[in-house]
């Protein structure tokens, strides 16, 4: 996990690790980072998908 | 909200982070597109996977023990599928009721209606996957207190639970006895042992800190034998019950030296506290 982690863009891994780990909503991980909530959606979208297929979850 | 804007928030749906409307919205999507719902399960075992992935560190003693007694003190909701009526208050806001005016307490049959829409989701939001649930807080905990970086360094394995409910053991046993003796150099030291169960726990107070390098270690001590029994923790809380290592053997005394960091095999300092237990 650690390393799929490490595939990640750094906007994608900060907003997966302040949702999930943090268990900030998406709004709030958009105010903390100074992003558009709807970039937060797409990267969290992306980060998992990203993640999802590092994992071979569902492979 | 669009489609394609309710598909971008699969992400945020698997890692729970969605409002009670997205949420909901996003639900809707789930009923009527297949593709959606294939993403949805995968990235929520994706979370799962995450999950797992962090639930076996351990979050430092400090922040574990804050944790506990902030449970402790923390009331807990009812639990949502109780029949008892009485209960009924406490899940369903008083709004709710405020309107209906002399209405009896509800009976369970009607604790369901009684919740608005945004608090069947907030109910569902925490008791909807409970594997999901337990595991992202137990990463959070964890992760958090790490400043919120993976792989950051976490402290010492959590030792206090168990130490905990040995020490109340040994405080519950039949044959507990204590004793207490003045240190060298000033503070109290107590001992509680019990012999059916061959444990002790020590309780120091006022002890000087130790030099930077410098443990306080523990000693099992009888004829010609000395046992070490761990050491008292850096961050041991004045009048705290530490428990001992190993077994304790009848008639053993128990004493306390200064070692350097790491402990030695048997003692190079004299003992700042010798307590008899014969």
């Amino acid at each position: 996990v650690k390393k799929a982690m490490g595939r990640l863009t750094e906007l994608q891994r900060q907003a997966v690790i302040l949702a999930y780990y943090g268990g900030y909503s998406h709004s709030e991980v958009a105010e903390m980072l100074h992003i558009p909530v709807g970039t937060i959606k797409t990267r969290l979208r992306d980060g998992l998908i990203r993640l999802r297929d590092e994992l071979g979850v569902g492979a | 909200m669009s489609k394609n804007d309710d598909a971008d928030l699969s992400g945020a749906y698997a890692l729970n982070a969605l409002s009670a409307e997205e949420r909901a919205a996003y639900e809707a999507l789930l009923a009527t597109s297949d593709s959606a719902r294939v993403e949805a399960t995968e990235l929520a075992d994706t979370a799962v996977m995450l999950g797992l992935a962090a639930a076996p560190k351990t979050p430092a003693a400090a922040s574990r023990a804050k944790l506990l007694a902030a449970i402790a003190v923390t009331p807990q909701s009812a639990p949502q599928s109780s029949a008892t009526p009485q209960n009924a208050p406490v899940v369903a806001a008083a709004p709710q009721n405020a309107g209906v005016g002399a209405t009896p307490l509800p009976t369970s049959d009607t604790d369901h209606e009684i919740l608005s829409p945004a608090e069947e989701e907030a109910l569902r939001r925490w008791f909807g996957r409970p594997l999901r649930v337990v595991a992202s807080i137990a990463a959070a905990a964890v992760l958090v207190s790490g400043g919120v970086l993976i792989g950051a360094n976490l402290g010492t394995p959590p030792e206090s639970a168990p130490v905990a409910s040995a020490v109340a053991q040994l405080q519950r046993s039949n044959d507990v006895q204590q004793a207490s003796a003045s240190l060298n150099g000033g503070g109290t030291a107590s001992l509680m042992w019990s012999g059916s169960l061959g444990k002790a726990a020590i309780s120091v107070v006022g002890e000087a800190t130790p030099a930077a390098g410098d443990v306080y270690q523990l000693w099992y001590i009888a004829d010609g034998d000395i046992r070490s029994a761990g050491f008292l923790p850096q961050d041991c809380s004045d009048d705290a019950w530490q428990l001992l290592g190993g077994d304790m053997h009848a008639g053993d005394s128990v004493g306390v030296t200064l070692e350097p960091s790491g402990g030695s095999a048997q003692p190079t300092t004299d003992p700042i506290v010798v307590l008899a237990s014969a």
